[in-house]
């Protein structure tokens, strides 16, 4: 079923979102079915689409599903793919430009429509990954109450996690209304004003707006906590303030899909959802403690992988204490600042360039505000004064990098712990 | 020096680092989230924090209510150094 059969099935004149003012469901599909129109030449067409408004996004949504060849949901105008599916050129909407590709993919047609959503991540190039519809709408839930839901928007929708709210509201008839403002006050203002009922956030969100006192006081039923790991501290907080509220944990990324959602309000998941064929997404925990998850939806790409068929390695590190899972960071060493991704490799390149730093390393460590921050250890060279030095660093950090990649403490050590082949240790700090 | 100096002088360097500005004269009733610290500003702060006092109360017990206001956070701090 496509984005519009399934839109098509609400009553016309409920409201389906609030952008300042409600637009109903039948309005929607209109503006989608001019859309839609007005792009004929788009048909099976590779088209890629950019954010500039949030109800014509959604139009432009309802009207290529389904319709052209490959979707590409770009967070801005520079992230283009770099192969294609199927074809050698993109139509870039609303400019209706032509971008030409040298390379490209062959693969055989279907009438599906592919959607591409980019991972993100500001210093490493980020990597499209491959859904079809089904699977991105497989955990939408549906029922009288959930069609009753009001969802606020706090997240952009060219990315998984906003993405999925804006599927799960609109598939199920219920508003989505756009939350998409910088400040935290200005969100719960929002929030307040359009009597949101259920939201989406990461737990640093989630810590932000239990210190906002207006928050105690929304009338919210469904809490929903992705992106980074969720806490028990955080956990009994929320539900503390909505002892009422259903409150979930996902565990999801662009890569994988959705894969489980716990919702006993417990951190971690049961023990006994590993090595279970029959849950909806198996998984096992290897030697190394990486957790690995079967996800039918998955992007082919990274599934397949012969000697575990169908599994992918989601570089997550977990443990197992007593009947529970719990998580402990990535395998990677990738930093995770409050669902914000830093790599260490780039951020230690670019303290490398400062005078008077001979080694460093960067590395993870567990934050109770943004579940991590940016640390570095530092090795001098010469006689340089390490305030001097560390003063330098930090201006040209501020140069180079986003404010979250810029190291919170940096330490002056004599040597870095190495591994026997010369690379410098990564290993996961989230305690 | 006390602990509501330790804070806000922490506060004046992280806003440094993180290019925030804080609103003049913080007093007990300003309201964190409008002092001029964003969130990663709000997380340097508790890990600078953490490295001049060697604790993290909001990880160190069950938090029984989030700050809200200036004072609010700085009875936190006092309230885990009384009882350590």
């Amino acid at each position: 079923m496509s984005l519009l059969d399934s839109l098509q099935e609400h009553h016309g004149e409920k409201v389906a979102m609030i952008i300042d003012e409600p637009i109903t469901y039948a309005q929607l599909i209109e503006q989608a079915q001019d859309v839609r129109h007005e792009f004929s030449h788009y048909k099976r067409k590779a088209v890629g689409i950019t954010y500039t408004h949030l109800k014509d996004y959604v139009a432009a949504l309802i009207a290529f599903d389904e319709f052209c060849d490959s979707l590409y949901l770009l967070p801005d105008r520079q992230t283009l793919p770099d192969c294609m599916s199927n074809s050698s050129s993109l139509m870039v909407w609303p400019e209706d430009e032509v971008v030409d590709f040298e390379a490209s993919l062959l693969r055989d047609s279907s009438t599906d429509t592919k959607w591409f959503i980019a991972t993100s991540g500001t210093t490493a190039e980020p990597k499209w990954i491959e859904h079809k519809f089904d699977g991105l709408s497989a955990h939408v839930r549906q029922s009288e109450r959930m069609r009753e839901l009001r969802w606020g928007l706090l997240y952009q929708p060219f990315r998984f996690a906003g993405l999925q709210v804006l599927l799960q509201a609109l598939i199920s008839g219920a508003c989505l209304i756009d939350c998409l403002t910088e400040s935290i006050t200005e969100k719960v203002t929002l929030v307040e004003r359009h009597k949101v009922s259920a939201l989406s956030a990461t737990p640093g969100l989630w810590r932000q707006f239990l210190m906002e006192s207006r928050f105690y006081s929304l009338s919210l039923s469904h809490l929903t906590l992705g992106g980074e790991i969720a806490d028990q501290a955080l956990l009994n907080a929320l539900n503390k303030a909505f002892p009422e509220a259903s409150i979930k944990h996902i565990y999801a990324s662009t890569e994988a899909g959705v894969g489980f959602v716990v919702s006993d309000k417990k951190a971690g998941f049961p023990v006994d959802w590993l090595d279970n064929e029959d849950f909806p997404a198996p998984m096992f925990v290897d030697q190394q403690q990486h957790l690995w998850i079967k996800s039918t939806f998955a992007s082919q790409m990274v599934c397949n992988d012969s000697r575990r068929e169908g599994y992918m390695d989601t570089q997550d590190i977990v443990e197992v204490v007593s009947d529970r899972v719990f998580f402990l960071g990535r395998a990677s060493g990738v930093i995770n600042i409050g669902g914000n991704k830093a790599h260490p490799e780039r951020i230690e390149q670019v303290m490398l360039d400062v005078d008077g730093v001979s080694g460093v390393q960067v590395y993870g460590k567990g934050n109770s505000v943004l579940g991590q921050l940016v640390h570095a250890k530092v090795v001098l060279s010469g006689q340089h004064a390490p305030l001097q030095v560390k003063k330098a660093i930090i201006q040209h950090c501020k140069s180079r990098l986003q404010k979250y990649e810029i190291p919170v403490t940096i330490k002056f050590v004599d040597a870095l712990a190495m591994t026997s082949a010369g690379k410098i240790k990564r290993e996961s700090n989230n305690a | 020096m006390s602990i509501e100096s330790t804070i806000k002088n922490t506060m004046e360097q992280v806003a440094e680092i993180s290019d925030c500005e804080l609103v003049d004269n913080i007093n007990q009733d300003t309201v964190l989230l409008e002092s001029g610290l964003d969130s990663l500003g709000y997380a340097m702060l508790v890990a600078q924090l953490e490295e001049e006092l060697g604790f993290d109360p909001f990880t160190e017990q069950e938090i029984a209510s989030y700050p809200g206001t200036f004072s609010e956070f700085v009875s936190i701090y006092q309230t885990f150094i009384d009882s350590h």
